[in-house]
């Protein structure tokens, strides 16, 4: 799977959060999602059960301490394929 | 200087889900949580805890929400919860927490020891925290149910309201010159005719509540 598939797969699992369908175009890979999404605490963790559930994968504390942007979603499901 | 959060009580989120969520923000040493709860209030109260806490401790530093980061360690008055003495007001408006029904917290932190004040009823938990417990007799808070769940309508209303409660405080009346600009770390500051506030103002939405406080 590209990035390209990747982002488009995520941006499905972010656009229930969105408090305005608007909000759909503006999503970029550098998109922050407190800042430039004005999706809530609340369900950022929402959005990261779905991303694990969707990918079965589980994200560790650590990372999602950190994850503020689109591409450090795809840089997770990224790091997840094995290296050919 | 305070932090407070409202976190509306999710009853339509699966069991599963919620258990998802609480593995999510707390270490399992929170031994205090185990308690006989219906698991979506008990993340409310959870969340709405650990977030003041958050809203706390960035006033002083740059930091991101982590639920993990702020642990639990004491909840007082936990039988309210299942009691049916709290208030269910759409509206309320409160100065301290002398006279109403509330759990006492405390949690532990890299910040050190913060202490809260918790008050809500079946559709939402109210936290305020702080480090200062002289703080909480003279904290001015409120609570009002909007009926809008989206981020533009919540985060006009809880000024809107914030700055109502405040005028009628302090006596002061008209619509010029109070304005509120967040700061560096997302802190709502208010001006009064261009000159900083040194109240410290905290402000929270979920769903269709709002919640403010200031002291």
């Amino acid at each position: 799977m590209s990035i390209e598939n990747s982002f488009q797969n995520v941006k499905k699992l972010i656009l229930p959060y969105l408090e305005d369908d608007s909000l759909a175009d503006s999503i970029e890979m550098d998109s922050d999602f407190i800042k430039d999404l004005k999706i809530n605490s609340v369900h950022i963790v929402d959005f990261v059960i779905d991303l694990e559930n969707a990918y079965d994968i589980v994200v560790d504390d650590d990372t999602l301490s950190k994850l503020s942007t689109v591409r450090e979603v795809i840089d997770i499901l990224e790091a997840r394929k094995p290296v050919i | 200087m305070i932090g407070n959060d409202i976190v509306a009580v999710q009853q339509g989120k699966s069991f599963r889900r919620l258990e998802q969520y609480m593995r999510r923000i707390c270490e399992d040493s929170e031994k205090t949580l185990q308690i006989d709860l219906h698991p979506a209030m008990l993340l409310a109260l959870t969340w709405s805890i650990k977030e003041a806490a958050f809203k706390y401790c960035r006033r002083s530093y740059d930091i991101k929400f982590y639920p993990k980061k702020f642990q639990i360690s004491r909840i007082k008055g936990l039988e309210l919860l299942q009691s049916k003495k709290w208030n269910r007001s759409p509206k309320i408006q409160h100065r301290g927490f002398a006279d109403l029904p509330h759990l006492n917290i405390q949690i532990e932190s890299e910040f050190g020891t913060l202490l809260g004040k918790t008050i809500g009823c079946e559709n939402y938990i109210h936290s305020i925290v702080s480090q200062d417990k002289d703080c909480f007799s003279a904290v001015h808070w409120g609570i009002v149910e909007i009926g809008s769940p989206l981020y533009k309508h919540q985060s006009r209303a809880v000024r809107i309201h914030a700055l109502r409660h405040f005028k009628n405080f302090t006596n002061q009346s008209g619509p010029e010159g109070f304005e509120f600009i967040k700061n560096e770390n997302n802190v709502p500051v208010l001006y009064i005719n261009g000159q900083q506030s040194p109240l410290a103002f905290s402000f929270s939405h979920h769903d269709q509540f709002v919640a403010y406080a200031w002291c």
